[in-house]
């Protein structure tokens, strides 16, 4: 601070004033806050892409493969009920289709089941509904046995009573349970997909970097006038690495949002729609075949099938996206389910009114033959479109999720390096005038 | 007909194992850790639907009236195919059919034939006979069944959902005011259905037993009437069958309802016996139809009247009941007229 210090061409006025701002320690001060805040933006920028990607990631390899696990448990064990109330309907012992159909769907949930509880971590009400299901499944297929066991002796009613209970046990315990699993799959996915959009991280990584180009041109600014260089090369330099990278980060993470919003409203929300579509369309044919399979005294099979027809129109009803609008294959796909449901509407007022009007076997043939114009071709039309449904956005979700988890690629690593090197190039740019007083 | 060779009992013991090991698999292979008391001793209930105990009071003091005691039959029965204009028969020989109200879960009354997908029993074959008469023809067209919950038997007649019921239907005073009975085509009373090795005999052996009998009926309330033992425990069940279902797997100890339906329950269990004989309550079977037509009840009477006589009532018994029963056919209950 005592040396003397020489400036050719500044007046003795204008001197001490730069004597008095620009002591070393002001330029070590500038050169460790440029740095400094180089860091910090490096480290907030590198924390907010390392947030978005990880959950981009998260979102698409695991909670969407387990909301896919989870929504298969719950349409496996819809349709096994189905399946089981339909070959008992159609009278002859297993119809080889249906017994087939009725086991992979067991076969497969319990399977499913079992994957779901490998990746269920500590929620407790998770690993509650997994036991349930992990213990009713094997009562409610001995119960189905014996309902198959006694229609094979030809005590039919018992075999309805059995196949009834076996019912009961599926809707008030095994499929509620079920729901249970998929509904928490699905908020995990959908927290996901908030993490992967959140917005704090990156505003306050664009905070730092505006402070951060701030600093930079001021101290350049300064620099300039007050030591007459018109550039400085390392502080340019340390500038044009930050506009790139704050330009490479603002388009990345745009694209990224757009991409995990696109996932979520032409993938992961279509596939809830389908398959709540499924699991409720499964439901209402199996109100129609216990109607008549099992019960003279219990109209709840018909109440219910009210309900169900209700949830299903309003699902295939035009997607309320919001702002979104519905891509032209969900959009398609819901047309196409809702001509199916419309036919199956009609068939079951067919077999309500047969059945009411004392034609029991016209109903029943109605409900079981193999006709295309009834039941069980119907019906399949309506699954198959709805399954359909959630593959075709099940594809749209993953190439989406992945895109999205890609626009991020080393983007981390960019913003890390590119901090260290604005640091020490602030240190570097800084170096030379602090050398000055030496 | 009896085709249980296999034991279901101990067959029930082998699936039962089979759902444990499977469980026990399943829980362990999946790395769910089970609670404390879901240990191995975790005993799992599956009620069928609706299954519950029930505390039901006592039957009301009968009154007295003779419900029994049909219309009698028209003096010249019409020829088959040619109803007498003006009738309720011609009503329904006009509309092409006769509408019947049904049950189809009753074993051996009325219930699908699994194989050939009709309905069938001796209720069923009893309305036929009905159809016949009008018709003069038993091509299936001219009957119509519609499956009536018991609890909706006397409005399905008031309401001529139905032209007539006939669903193991007890003839009683308080159902007599709302209907017009046939006379009576089966004589049923309330005995006791349980496993073959129970030491059950008679309703004096029910105390502290889990005995379970159809929601809504005379079978429970005969279970309190004075003269029974005390602290039974009653579940009502949807179903008859739901019964049978609930005794399989152990979770009642008896039945107790009707002879007539506690015999097609045992058939479709080679493993129960019947017990309490002789009957501890009289529960008449009578075809329900409406009261605004009697000109019908007293046609229906006549049909009954010569299907006793001419023998069909005996074949309807053999084809059902007999098998079950065993013994040659009894003569059918006489009929009693006001």
């Amino acid at each position: 601070m005592t040396a003397p210090l020489s400036h050719p061409t500044l007046g003795p006025e204008a001197r001490s004033e730069a004597v008095r701002r620009a002591t070393p320690a002001r330029l070590r001060f500038a050169a460790v806050t440029i740095g400094v805040l180089a860091l910090l933006t490096g480290l907030v920028g590198a924390l907010a892409t390392t947030q978005r990607q990880s959950a981009t990631t998260a979102a698409w390899q695991a909670a969407e493969p387990l909301m896919v696990t989870a929504q298969a448990i719950d349409t496996s064990l819809s349709d096994a009920d189905t399946t089981a109330a339909a070959s008992f309907l159609q009278g002859r012992v297993e119809p080889a289709a249906l017994q087939s159909r009725y086991e992979t769907d067991l076969t497969s949930a319990s399977a499913d089941v079992a994957a779901a509880a490998r990746d269920a971590g500590s929620d407790p009400q998770l690993a509650a509904s997994l036991e349930t299901l992990s213990t009713d499944l094997p009562l409610y297929a001995g119960i189905v046995q014996e309902a198959d066991f006694n229609e094979r002796q030809a005590f039919y009613p018992l075999a309805a009573a059995y196949l009834a209970e076996a019912n009961n046990l599926m809707r008030s315990s095994i499929l509620p349970a079920a729901a249970q699993v998929y509904g928490t799959e699905v908020d995990r996915l959908a927290s996901e997909h908030t993490t992967a959009v959140s917005p704090w991280l990156v505003a306050l990584a664009a905070a730092f970097l505006v402070a951060l180009l701030v600093a930079l041109v001021v101290a350049q600014r300064r620099l300039t006038r007050h030591f007459h260089r018109r550039w400085n090369v390392a502080l340019a330099v340390a500038t044009a690495i930050v506009l790139v990278v704050g330009v490479w980060a603002a388009v990345a993470l745009a694209t990224q949002d757009s991409g995990v919003n696109d996932a979520q409203a032409n993938g992961s929300r279509p596939v809830s729609t389908f398959t709540d579509a499924r699991i409720v369309a499964l439901r209402a044919q199996a109100d129609d075949e216990l109607t008549l399979l099992t019960r003279d005294s219990d109209p709840s099979y018909q109440a219910d099938y009210r309900t169900a027809a209700a949830d299903l129109t309003r699902l295939l009803a035009p997607a309320d996206t919001g702002a979104a609008t519905p891509s032209s294959f969900e959009a398609d796909q819901l047309t196409k389910a809702d001509a199916a449901f419309g036919l199956y509407t009609s068939l079951h007022r067919q077999i309500r009114a047969a059945d009411e009007a004392g034609e029991l076997a016209g109903a029943v043939a109605l409900a079981s033959g193999s006709g295309s114009h009834q039941l069980p071709a119907v019906s399949s039309r309506l699954n198959s479109t709805l399954s359909a449904g959630i593959d075709g956005s099940q594809t749209t979700f993953v190439r989406a999720s992945s895109g999205a988890a890609a626009d991020l690629n080393g983007l981390t690593w960019g913003v890390a390096i590119a901090a260290i090197l604005v640091a020490l190039l602030a240190l570097i740019g800084f170096q030379p005038r602090i050398a000055e007083y030496r | 007909m009896r085709r249980g060779e296999r034991h279901g009992r101990a067959r029930r013991r082998e699936l039962g194992a089979l759902v444990a090991v499977m469980a026990a698999v399943t829980l362990g292979a999946c790395g769910v850790t089970p609670r404390t008391e879901a240990a191995p001793t975790k005993t799992v209930t599956v009620l069928p639907k609706g299954a519950e105990i029930v505390h039901p009071s006592p039957p009301s003091a009968s009154t007295s009236c003779d419900a029994t005691a049909s219309l009698p039959p028209p003096a010249t029965m019409p020829t088959p195919g040619q109803m007498p204009k003006g009738s309720y028969m011609a009503q329904i020989q006009a509309r092409g059919y006769l509408k019947v109200g049904v049950d189809q879960n009753t074993y051996l009354w009325g219930y699908r034939d699994p194989v050939t997908g009709q309905l069938t029993g001796f209720d069923t074959d009893m309305l036929r006979q009905i159809s016949d008469a009008i018709f003069g023809s038993d091509d299936p067209k001219y009957i119509h069944f519609v499956i009536v919950p018991n609890a909706d038997r006397a409005q399905a007649v008031q309401e001529g959902e139905v032209d007539v019921v006939a669903e193991t239907m007890t003839i009683n005073c308080a159902r007599e005011k709302l209907v017009n009975f046939s006379t009576v085509y089966y004589e049923a009373g309330q005995k006791i259905l349980v496993p073959a090795g129970s030491t059950i005999t008679g309703p004096q052996d029910l105390g502290g037993k889990r005995v379970c009998a159809p929601a809504g009926s005379t079978s429970l309330e005969n279970l309190v009437a004075p003269g029974m033992p005390r602290h039974i425990q009653l579940w009502a069940a949807n179903d008859t069958t739901d019964c049978l279902v609930m005794l399989q797997q152990g979770q009642v100890d008896a039945i107790s309802t009707d002879d007539a339906i506690l015999i097609g329950l045992a058939a479709q269990d080679p493993n129960t016996k019947i017990v309490g004989t002789p009957a501890f309550s009289s529960e008449p079977y009578g075809m329900a139809m409406s009261k605004s037509h009697p000109d019908f009840t007293s046609f229906v009477n006549g049909v009954l009247a010569e299907v006793r006589a001419n023998g069909t009532w005996a074949q309807i018994y053999d084809s059902y009941l007999q098998p079950f029963i065993g013994g040659p056919a009894p003569a059918p209950p006489a009929a009693t007229y006001r």
